[in-house]
């Protein structure tokens, strides 16, 4: 894998750890790995493809990168100390080090009130389930980013009826997301995403709930913002497929696997496995 | 306000609707307690201050030295609303026992001697007498008090529960031929074992046998210790026990009652003489003073307790409104909404339902109490609240106000402080 350098780079995490110690009445049964020195960075303007088997980290890696997960050791338990009886000992269930840099800041280093202005400005999540709030309308969720920023209703409402259009959901924006179709709502939440013109969309299978005829759109609707607004993607999906077109070429900038350590880039490779 | 949108959709309708419904019947019921308390505050007060004056001071003088007195006082503390003479003594009278009755009178020179039955010859006049039942020499505490056009200086017009009887009487001998002894006719409310119709007679007053009349208002108030107390006129006092220009006392009334210990230091002061003794009526009717105050705590009791009650409702359902919610906050994280904002959705929720609960809780509370009163007037009355009205003040709703708002916000929180904690992505994987 090509290694960026930090001014080139608008996501670099270097060196991530993550492990889950998994504890059952005050001993630790087993330790798993998730991530082991992962090295890992997307240009500014790049559509990335993250993909890998069940529980290899895929989400847990967008987590971190989009600040809703943090990078260190969390949620202590106790546990016996059997080497020498003395005193129970506190472990993290969850253990992690490392660094992620992204657009240039240490997420580390964000807290509270910091870290929720830089999610709402820079990072557009989208979801498997979309995630939508049922008791507002199509308008006033993807409005929602834009007033928690901090500007009124009025402009608010009025960008994200632009983006409905662009999306083909204006006729929508009344409704409330009960009565969309799958696709629909997907659209709505990338349109929810897109509001705060974020440097960055986050997509967490964003496919995966969808029935096949809306899996293609929302991947060429990907697609298309990448090529005309230059959003930088990363998405992670188990449907490798549908980032390849009828001729069989990769329709993203590059596609990794998490799998392994190092991750291993597939970006030169065919949809059914072999060099290109 | 993007928060203020958001916390009318976290907590369910119905929930919002439970709590505000409960809020104004718990406003609604304190502002009736407080104010048929406050009837009940001012109607004691009435009875306990009704009898006695704000401040009196004792000392054996005449009724110049009094006055000279009086006006020193009067110039120096402007707090005073009314200064008088008054005569407070102990004295030894017969109290007979009468039931009244009609008797035939026949006008015989100069006197008028009445029957219960015709006799002798003469133009019949009838007249309500009496009838002696029973007899007991007893020792009568006397106020003898200044009276302005006939009307008292404290407010004796009606005893609760009480009533008052002036006749003028012609007699000179009871149905039995008793001779009746000069006196003072009465009738007697319910605060005595005295209860009926009774004559009272001084011995200073036996060598007027002629006639006997009664001058001003004669109260019987409530029983101190054993005695009976007895107020009328200072001049029917003085006239009654031969005491003519004697005065014991200077009754002393204030525009704020409650300030009554403080102006009594400030006489004291100002007197500089040990011979006076001086006394103010909330020492006096301690008892009765710390009973309304017990009542009162009593009540902040039970209305405290029912704030515990409603603190626990109003807890439970915000931190149910949290679990059920723990997806939605979670997209609001995921979608940059700051902790703050989180606290303040749920801070604004409850303060919503406070205020809105509030504002209607008082007004239900006001009709409530002038409902209520007007239901149970009677009964009210019975129980011995004179004339009962809503007392309401701009300070109790002040209170009642404050109380329940600040009930709401501090429950809420613990449940604000626990959806702040929520993990988006835990919460979004539900």
């Amino acid at each position: 894998m090509k290694e960026n350098t930090l001014e080139e780079s608008i996501i670099n995490i270097i060196n991530l750890n993550r492990s889950y110690n998994l504890v059952e009445g005050k001993q630790l049964v087993s330790r798993q790995q998730i991530f082991q020195n992962l090295n890992f960075s997307v240009k500014r303007g790049e559509f990335v493809g993250v993909v890998g088997p069940s529980g290899c980290g895929k989400s847990t890696l967008l987590n971190i990168i989009g600040s809703l997960d943090s990078v260190g050791n969390k949620k202590y338990v106790k546990i016996l100390n059997l080497q020498n009886n003395e005193k129970d000992i506190h472990i993290p269930e969850i253990e992690g080090n490392g660094s992620v840099f992204v657009n240039g800041q240490d997420i580390h280093l964000l807290k509270g009130s910091r870290k929720a202005h830089f999610i709402n400005q820079h990072i557009g999540f989208i979801f498997q389930f979309h995630h939508l709030i049922p008791e507002l309308t199509v308008l006033q969720n993807v409005a929602l980013p834009m007033q928690i920023k901090g500007e009124s209703k009025k402009n608010a409402f009025q960008k994200a009826m632009m983006l409905l259009k662009d999306m083909d959901m204006d006729s929508h924006a009344n409704r409330k997301p009960d009565i969309l179709s799958g696709g629909e709502k997907q659209r709505v939440a990338i349109a929810r995403a897109l509001i705060n013109s974020p440097d960055i969309l986050l997509a967490d299978e964003p496919t995966g709930s969808l029935h096949p005829q809306f899996k293609k759109d929302i991947i060429n609707l990907f697609i298309r913002l990448n090529q005309e607004k230059k959003i930088t993607i990363v998405m992670v999906t188990h449907d490798v497929a549908s980032l390849y077109n009828e001729q069989k070429e990769l329709m993203i900038t590059r596609l990794f696997d998490l799998a392994g350590s190092p991750v291993i880039d597939l970006t030169d490779q065919s949809v059914d496995g072999q060099t290109t | 306000m993007i928060e203020l949108t958001l916390s009318k959709y976290l907590v369910k309708r119905i929930y919002s609707i439970l709590l505000t419904l409960g809020a104004i019947i718990g406003v609604a019921c304190l502002i009736i307690i407080l104010s048929l308390f406050y009837n009940y505050y001012l109607s004691s007060e009435k009875v306990f201050m009704g009898i006695h004056p704000h401040i009196e001071i004792h000392k054996d003088m005449t009724e110049i030295e009094s006055r000279k007195m009086i006006q020193y006082i009067q110039k120096q503390i402007p707090e005073i609303e009314t200064i008088q003479p008054a005569l407070y003594i102990k004295k030894r009278a017969e109290i007979s026992e009468v039931n009244r009755t009609k008797v035939f009178c026949v006008q015989q020179e100069d006197n008028m001697v009445c029957h219960t039955r015709t006799e002798g010859t003469g133009t019949l006049h009838t007249r309500y007498g009496f009838h002696i039942i029973k007899k007991q020499s007893i020792d009568i505490l006397v106020k003898g008090i200044c009276l302005y056009n006939d009307q008292p200086v404290m407010d004796f017009q009606k005893l609760i529960n009480g009533a008052t009887n002036i006749n003028r009487i012609e007699q000179y001998e009871d149905t039995n031929h008793n001779a009746l002894p000069p006196g003072f006719y009465l009738e007697q409310g319910l605060f005595t074992t005295l209860s009926g119709f009774y004559l009272i007679h001084f011995n200073e007053l036996e060598d007027r046998k002629k006639q006997y009349w009664l001058n001003g208002i004669l109260d019987m108030g409530t029983k101190k210790g054993k005695n009976p107390l007895m107020i009328m006129s200072l001049d029917s006092a003085q006239y009654a026990l031969k005491m003519n220009d004697f005065v014991n006392t200077i009754e002393i009334r204030i525009k704020q009652p409650y300030k009554a210990g403080q102006l009594t230091y400030q006489i004291r002061e100002l007197l500089s003489d040990n011979s006076f003794l001086i006394e103010n009526w909330i020492q006096k009717e301690k008892a009765s003073f710390t009973f309304l105050t017990i009542i009162k705590w009593m009540i902040f009791a039970i209305v405290f307790s029912i704030s515990i009650v409603a603190a626990i409702s109003i807890f439970s359902t915000l931190y149910l409104t949290v679990l059920e919610n723990q997806k939605k906050i979670s997209i609001l994280k995921a979608l940059g909404m700051k902790d703050s904002s989180i606290y303040i959705i749920f801070l604004l929720k409850t303060l919503t339902i406070g205020i809105v609960s509030t504002v209607l809780g008082c007004l239900s509370g006001f009709a409530g109490s002038y409902g209520f009163i007007y239901l149970f007037k009677e009964n009210l009355e019975k129980l011995g609240l004179e004339n009962p009205q809503p007392h309401i003040s701009l300070n109790d709703i002040g209170i009642v106000a404050g109380f329940t708002i600040a009930l709401f916000l501090i429950t809420a929180i613990i449940p604000a402080r626990n959806a702040v904690k929520i993990d988006p992505i835990e919460g979004l994987n539900q």
